[in-house]
């Protein structure tokens, strides 16, 4: 889950004035008319850290969301392709399939 | 199966009972008495009947997982009826109890035409794959079967995959062809080749498995491995086995990822907060120290228990952000009360933090945050955290407008006007402050001060349409003093400056005020033309007829004066919702400033009203609506009429009741009969029940002046002790009220200064203060002894009694 600093990747220490800069390069790269979801995640960013008093509202009293899968995914991203053997694929691949035949027929 | 010894009975009976047993569903019974007559003799329609029996039997323990035994029962039924094809039932026991070999003998048996159908292709593929593992299935298969002519091709592209040998794998892949039984796991091996070089070609590829496919789940699985994102770790810890293992592999995971992924299984959807804390703490060489620190850190809001282990693991957390985490513990439990105890512990330990200017901001916002914790429940902190938050933090324009609306919700209008003027003060220019302060003042009759003020948004926002709307009746009400005076010309002023700031034209008190002028200097036809003009501008209707009556009383004028200048209403006229609606918002209107004209204005319009609400259409929203302003009008006439025609249409209107009760006591509890005080009090009842609590409120307000005759909605901090006050003197009190809360403010200041000491600030005084003055004074006018009241000499001096209004 990314802070609305890291969506509009700025430092937390940033003033309104690079803050607004880095919201309006990302409006432009991320036009509303083309990407209506982008663009409302970089308004909601906007909006929570646009000046002082909000960015000390957004440290104060956000809820950071507890997300396990954002925490352990980058470490299972796949970086290169190994190759198995080809027993374990045969297994795997006939596993798959009894799997998929058993499922079909208990619900027949 | 026991053998049973055929008793020595006819043969009738056997066929009885074994009829009976089929009928009744026991069909092992009914095999043992076929075998018997089978026996005895052979017959076709015993032995179909013993087919039957077996069909019946396999088909009912295959139900409870017995596969093997359905099996054989099964088999006993086509040796009876050769002819069977294998149904999907029989194959489907058949995997269930692993006898591929025989599955495989009967499709090959089957021939091509079995597998055209889903389930028939389905298993061709099943066996397919599965021969890949076990050679020996494909004994059962012709050498000229798909199965076994394309075998050594798929075997031969694995093997060069997993070696690295792509191009081989590829040729090898090329000789099986589209409608192959082994089809998707080209499609499979095509996709794995691919992801070597181009990850999203791979996916894209995948997608191609068909959905119906035995294939399926692994390829889902190695979806997850070709998204950019990653694999979803829930799915890939849920997986079996061998696709997990295979994921594993093609992903390279060392030892370390998959002891995570053996620990995510465990905490994934896991409420458990201690287990997820831990385990991911447990973990934090593999997950980096910073992800570590930072998903922990969310988590102690909802495991705050987790705040010695993370401290141990990470490095203290400041006493500050100690509070702060438990505070919002408390918020997410909905802990309002402990919330904010933390919350204020957490702003004394930012007093003891080494930067000053950081945490005056954030102590208001502290404040705040207490403030709307509270404001609900207990709007009197939520006041004291947001006055707070002002003394660190002036310059929040907000806080100043909740501090209003807070003080006015509690019925604290001093203390709401205070605020209001500072606001003001320190925001001049502000539109919404300014809008508020002109309304309070139009509230509090300051109607010059709400002129000023209107004035002053105007030139800030030329088009603000509520002050527009607020100066053209101040210019109004200045015009029908000058006409009530006889000072015409004065009175044409004020409308014509009433008129350039309604060059639309849409005022109808306007348009009906220079009819009237104009009628009053004798230009008749001028008149009739503006007349006709506010006729139409109100709608033509109930509404507009009440606006002219009540416009033409407040000039003292009678009612014939416009007779035949408009047109009058027909005599079956009725008003629908809309026009209601409106009638309520001008009887709302007119309350503040016109409220004496209101009986008279509306009296000759009691019979349209009363044949209106007759008719169906109105809903109880719409009677609550006009019972309401016709209580605080005091139009008891019509809230009868409303109150009455209101049960026609909904019996158990509880509301409709009170307005019926209200209206016959004049408003005066202490008039009900003990009929009344009944009917009433099963009107609450059944307004608690409806959870109408607007209602329940309203009658509770209303039997409490019952207990307390002095309860007139004024200051609650009256004096205690009014032994003298009986209750006769009730209603000549609340004449004499009646009639000072219609006083222009300005005279009342006059009367109370005469009849009081100097030295009180009446001009600083609100309405509302005024009139507990006024109170007071008449109970002296009254004869209570108010020295005795207040515990010695009045404060006031010996009571005189005031002059009465006019």
């Amino acid at each position: 889950m990314q802070t609305p600093y890291e969506i509009l990747e700025v430092a937390e220490d940033a003033s309104d004035e690079s803050i607004k800069k880095a919201y309006l390069k990302k409006v432009k790269e991320y036009p509303p008319e083309h990407n209506v979801e982008a663009f409302q995640r970089f308004r909601n960013a906007f909006e929570q850290i646009q000046n002082e008093k909000q960015r000390s509202n957004h440290r104060l009293f956000h809820r950071e969301k507890v997300d396990l899968d954002c925490l352990l995914r980058p470490l299972f991203k796949p970086k290169d392709i190994h190759r198995p053997d080809a027993d374990l694929l045969v297994g795997a691949l006939a596993e798959s399939a009894l799997d998929d035949l058993l499922k079909t027929k208990a619900s027949t | 199966m026991k053998a049973v010894t055929p008793p020595k009975t006819k043969i009738d009976d056997l066929q009885a009972e074994a009829s009976f047993a089929m009928q009744h569903r026991r069909y092992k019974e009914a095999i043992v008495h076929f075998k018997n007559l089978l026996k005895l003799e052979h017959r076709p329609d015993w032995e179909q009947g013993l087919a039957e029996a077996y069909r019946q039997r396999a088909l009912q323990i295959a139900d409870k997982g017995m596969w093997q035994e359905a099996i054989i029962l099964w088999d006993n039924y086509t040796k009876l009826e050769p002819k069977t094809p294998p149904s999907d039932a029989y194959l489907g026991w058949l995997v269930h109890a692993g006898q591929f070999p025989k599955l495989a003998k009967l499709l090959a048996e089957a021939g091509p035409v079995a597998e055209q159908g889903p389930v028939g292709r389905k298993l061709a593929e099943t066996l397919a794959v599965l021969a890949l593992q076990n050679e020996k299935l494909l004994a059962a298969f012709p050498q000229e079967h798909p199965i076994a002519k394309h075998h050594s091709a798929v075997k031969r592209a694995i093997k060069a995959y997993c070696a690295g040998r792509d191009e081989e794998s590829e040729e090898a892949l090329r000789q099986i062809p589209s409608r192959s039984p082994y089809r998707n796991v080209r499609t499979v091996l095509k996709a794995l080749l691919l992801m070597g070089s181009d990850r999203s070609a791979g996916l894209e590829m995948l997608g191609r498995v068909e959905e119906g496919s035995a294939c399926r789940h692994l390829a889902h699985a190695l979806q997850g491995l070709a998204r950019a994102t990653g694999p979803d770790l829930v799915a890939l810890s849920e997986l079996p086995p061998k696709q997990q293992a295979i994921i594993q592999k093609l992903n390279g995971y060392g030892k370390e990822q998959l002891n995570l992924l053996r620990d995510a299984k465990k905490i994934a959807n896991s409420s458990n907060h201690r287990l997820v804390f831990n385990t991911v703490l447990s973990n934090r060489k593999i997950l980096g120290e910073s992800n570590c620190r930072r998903f922990c850190l969310a988590m102690l809001v909802d495991f705050p228990e987790g705040m010695d282990s993370f401290q141990k693991a990470f490095g203290s957390l400041s006493a500050f952000e100690r509070q702060r985490i438990r505070a919002l513990h408390e918020e997410a439990q909905g802990e309002y009360p402990q919330a904010a105890t933390h919350w204020y512990k957490a702003i004394e330990e930012l007093a003891r933090m080494p930067e000053p200017g950081r945490d005056r901001l954030d102590e208001a916002l502290i404040l705040r945050h207490i403030a709307k914790l509270a404001e609900h429940e207990v709007p009197e902190i939520a006041i004291g955290a947001l006055e707070k938050s002002l003394e660190v933090d002036p310059s929040d324009q907000m806080t100043y407008v909740a501090l209003i609306r807070l003080n006015e919700r509690i019925e604290e209008p001093k203390e709401a006007q205070e605020w209001l003027e500072r606001a003001i003060k320190r925001f001049p220019k502000d539109i919404e402050l300014l809008t508020l302060a002109m309304n309070n003042a139009n509230r509090r009759r300051a109607f010059k001060k709400a002129a000023g003020l209107a004035k002053t948004l105007l030139k800030i926002d030329p088009i603000n349409s509520s002050a527009r709307q607020l100066l053209i009746s101040a210019h109004i009400g200045h015009a029908r003093k000058q006409f009530r005076a006889g000072k015409l010309d004065l009175a044409q002023q004020e409308l014509d400056q009433a008129r350039a700031l309604d060059t639309h034209r849409r005022n109808v008190s306007l348009c009906i005020f220079e009819g009237l002028l104009a009628l009053r200097k004798k230009d008749r036809q001028h008149a009739a033309g503006l007349l006709a003009e506010a006729w139409r501008l109100g709608g033509g209707g109930l509404s507009a007829q009440f606006q002219l009556n009540i416009e033409v009383l407040s000039l003292d004028q009678p009612l014939s004066a416009v007779a035949g200048l408009v047109p009058s209403l027909d005599k079956k006229y009725t008003a629908n919702r809309v026009e209601l609606s409106g009638l309520v918002k001008l009887i709302e209107h007119y309350n503040i400033g016109e409220k004496r004209r209101l009986p008279d204005a509306l009296k000759p319009l009691n019979p349209i009203l009363t044949r209106s609400l007759k008719q169906p259409g109105f809903t109880q929203d719409d009677f609550f609506n006009l019972g309401q302003a016709l209580v605080s009008s005091a139009l008891f006439e019509q809230l009868y009429i409303c109150g009455t025609e209101a049960l026609r249409h909904f019996s158990v209107m509880a509301a409709a009741v009170y307005f019926q009760v209200y209206a016959k006591c004049k408003g005066m509890a202490n008039r009900m009969t003990p009929a009344d005080e009944s009917r009433l009090d099963q009107a609450m009842e059944r307004a608690h029940r409806d959870k109408d609590i607007r209602t329940s409120m309203m009658i509770a307000k209303f039997f409490r002046e019952l207990e307390d005759p002095l309860d007139f909605g004024f200051d609650e901090d009256l004096p205690s002790g009014l032994d003298d006050f009986s209750p006769s003197m009730t209603p000549a009190m609340m004449k004499r009220m009646d009639e000072l809360e219609d006083m222009p403010r300005a005279e009342l200041i006059s009367m109370l200064a005469k009849a009081l000491p100097v030295g009180l600030p009446l001009k600083n005084m609100s309405h509302m203060e005024l009139m507990d003055l006024a109170a007071v004074m008449v109970m002296g006018e009254l004869g209570i002894d108010l020295g005795s009241l207040f515990g010695g000499a009045s404060p006031f001096g010996p009571a005189k009694k005031l002059p009465k209004s006019r």
